[in-house]
């Protein structure tokens, strides 16, 4: 049971980071590599928030994301006017600036011995100690994110999203700045990171650097690639499809040591053969062309 | 008793007296004497090679104990005590605590070396990036499989035979071209065909680069691996300390370097150079599109597993090396100025310079980051790189 309830716990965390991967690149068409940067400075926040501070974990989680919206502004300063792999490449070039800040920092971050003992959260007296409680606060978290994500997608704005993705131009010509739309989605997309980063660091009490890094990033897109660009849905079941896997590949009797490369070689190629034969992924409205 | 005492100053009889006294056994006494004498004089050869990332082992420094001493100065208690992971992360000392007279020259000798493998991948990569438009991040798999397949194959020869050495060589470069080949052939060629984007190039290269990567973790297992060139012992020259490996790295690279120039300056190669400008235009001029992108992540290739192999005797090579030295290699193409030779080697040094600084005054770690500032330096100032050519707006 408790292992059921620690991948539900997985699965919510990636369910967050992929929806807010989906909003960049599958409606604004902007491949961004800075994900797990995002989500890394959101979890870094958080704890040293509540290990060091000792603030509750709401206001912690606000200000986490209130500081990632700070954050991503250097991202939409450097690399707003660059498109396609230019694009890719600067918010690669951040990714690894703050992976190397959050490595090297050793007075705020503890560097690679990274920060342990981060409280499980709290909220109204209520301490969501154990598993099922984490899952139950996890599934409301996500649950929020996933209607937010619906209503926006809904609304006149994602409209706007897509017709900057499709055609600049012509959004040009309508008198909307392109610019501004995809800044937009990189603050939206940067401050819901922070929460699933929240998550991770409260739920595994214990947070290094390593977490952080551009296979991580590498591992979101991916995600969003297999279920689908440019659908709520596609996303769901590219977070879902990627942390089932391996738990699948678990009862096949695989030695630890062997499971983990094999994973990534299973990804790797999922990856290069979606790449290949069916660029929409599983229910994708778009792909890169 | 008296030959295996040191002679400290102290008398004879003052000594066997604190024998005698304390009861010791003689070894506990002969530490005690020596901590309360002044170290003696450094020798001329006595250096510690540290092992450190990178270049920086090259950097002759104390010796451990007056390190330890320096370190404990220098660092909170928290980082001294820590005395499991003080293998793992090698903490850098504050300068003053380095003795080199001519660490200025040392510093700009390891860059030129460092710097001269460098632009031979980055090289590999501005032409597969120029011909192929793919931003080829399965050149550091390539990189790792050099070196993988090079030791693998030294396992069918004997050691020490140089014959048999040269077979396992050649056998590792035609194992890489093999492996371009196929990557060419399978994965870019289709996409090509398909005029997919270059972000999806990049995601399909992402793919090639982990699948390779934890096939040879898979084989060969996670750990640093790395070979003896027992090449004698390192010379010094105008008091920069040259290790023979690095000597050879200087002249290989050197020689590659030159021959790669060499080639870019025959008549074939306008082929190449209009393929890079317009792939259309030179297909319907009679440019055989197919062969060059082939040549292209041939030579490409070759370059990256003889870095790779030069480095796997130097630093050693561990499965997920490949990552870190093509990323520093595509910056030095774009900071160079897209389809520049010139430029990248300028870019290159210039990289490498900036890493061996940033690794002596800050840490290892700090590299890639430094690296990727001076990217995003380039892309907010000067976007079209440090040497480049002056083309119409339509080009663009």
């Amino acid at each position: 049971m408790n292992y059921l309830l620690h991948i539900i716990i997985i699965c919510e965390i990636y369910l967050i980071l992929a929806l807010a991967m989906n909003l960049l690149g599958g409606y604004s068409g902007l491949l961004s590599l800075t994900q797990a940067a995002f989500y890394g400075i959101g979890a870094y926040i958080t704890a040293l928030l509540l290990t060091k501070v000792g603030v509750s974990f709401p206001l912690a989680l606000s200000v986490a994301v209130f500081f990632n919206l700070i954050a991503c502004i250097p991202v939409i300063w450097f690399s707003i006017r660059l498109r396609d792999l230019f694009f890719a490449l600067s918010t690669l070039a951040w990714q690894i600036v703050v992976f190397s800040l959050l490595y090297n920092w050793i007075s705020v971050t503890n560097g690679p011995f990274g920060i342990s003992g981060i409280p499980k959260p709290e909220m109204f007296g209520f301490r969501f100690g154990s598993l099922g409680e984490f899952a139950l606060l996890g599934g409301v978290i996500t649950g929020i994110t996933l209607i937010f994500f619906i209503g926006l997608h809904r609304t006149p704005l994602s409209r706007l999203f897509q017709g900057v993705r499709d055609d600049q131009l012509a959004m040009m010509t309508f008198g909307k700045k392109p610019s501004y739309y995809k800044a937009l989605a990189i603050l939206i997309s940067s401050g819901v990171s922070a929460v699933a980063g929240a998550l991770f660091a409260t739920y595994f009490s214990y947070i290094d650097p390593t977490s952080f890094t551009l296979n991580e990033s590498i591992l979101i897109i991916s995600m969003v690639l297999i279920g689908g660009l440019g659908s709520v849905k596609g996303s769901v079941a590219g977070a879902l499809f990627y942390v089932l896997l391996p738990e699948a590949l678990r009862f096949v009797n695989i030695p630890d040591a062997v499971a983990a490369n094999l994973r990534m070689m299973i990804y790797a190629l999922i990856l290069i053969l979606l790449v290949m034969y069916r660029p929409h992924g599983f229910f994708g409205k778009y792909k890169f062309e | 008793m008296t030959t295996l005492l040191p002679s400290n100053g102290r008398t004879f009889n003052q000594t066997v007296l604190t024998t005698r006294q304390t009861g010791q056994n003689l070894l506990t006494n002969r530490q005690t004497l020596l901590k309360k004498t002044k170290p003696p004089p450094r020798a001329k050869n006595e250096i510690l090679w540290l092992p450190a990332f990178g270049t920086s082992r090259f950097l002759p420094r104390y010796k451990p104990t007056h390190e330890k001493a320096a370190r404990a100065k220098f660092y909170p208690r928290f980082v001294r005590e820590q005395k499991t992971t003080e293998n793992l992360v090698l903490l850098p000392l504050p300068k003053t605590c380095y003795y080199n007279q001519s660490m200025l020259l040392q510093l700009i000798f390891n860059s030129i070396v460092a710097g001269l493998l460098l632009s031979a991948m980055a090289m590999g990569f501005n032409l597969i990036f120029n011909t192929t438009k793919v931003f080829h991040l399965a050149h550091g798999a390539i990189y790792v499989c050099g070196a993988y397949s090079l030791m693998h194959f030294l396992t069918f020869f004997e050691r020490g035979s140089t014959f048999g050495w040269f077979i396992a060589l050649s056998f590792s470069i035609l194992f890489v071209i093999l492996l371009s080949w196929l990557i060419e052939l399978l994965i870019y060629r289709p996409l090509s065909r398909r005029n997919a984007s270059q972000a999806i190039t990049l995601i399909s290269s992402m793919g090639v680069y982990i699948f390779l990567v934890n096939l040879i973790a898979l084989i060969f297992g996670n750990e640093t691996k790395f070979l003896n060139p027992n090449l004698g012992d390192s010379i010094s020259f105008l008091n920069i300390i040259i290790v023979p490996i690095q000597a050879v790295q200087l002249l290989t690279a050197a020689v590659f370097l030159i021959a790669v120039l060499w080639i870019s300056n025959s008549k074939k190669f306008l082929q190449v150079r209009a393929m890079m400008s317009n792939e259309t235009v030179a297909s319907v001029m009679g440019v055989n599109s197919n062969a060059i992108r082939l040549f292209a992540m041939v030579l490409g290739s070759i370059l990256a597993a003889i870095v790779a192999i030069l480095r796997l005797y130097d630093t050693g090579i561990d499965p997920n090396a490949g990552m870190g030295i093509t990323l520093s290699a595509a910056v030095a193409v774009i900071i160079g100025g897209g389809s520049s030779i010139r430029g990248t080697i300028i870019a290159s040094l210039l990289i490498a310079f900036l890493q061996t600084t940033t690794e002596w005054f800050l840490s290892a770690q700090w590299k890639e980051g430094m690296t990727f500032l001076l990217l995003i330096i380039v892309i907010l100032w000067r976007t079209e790189g440090i040497v480049s050519f002056k083309m119409r707006v339509e080009e663009k």
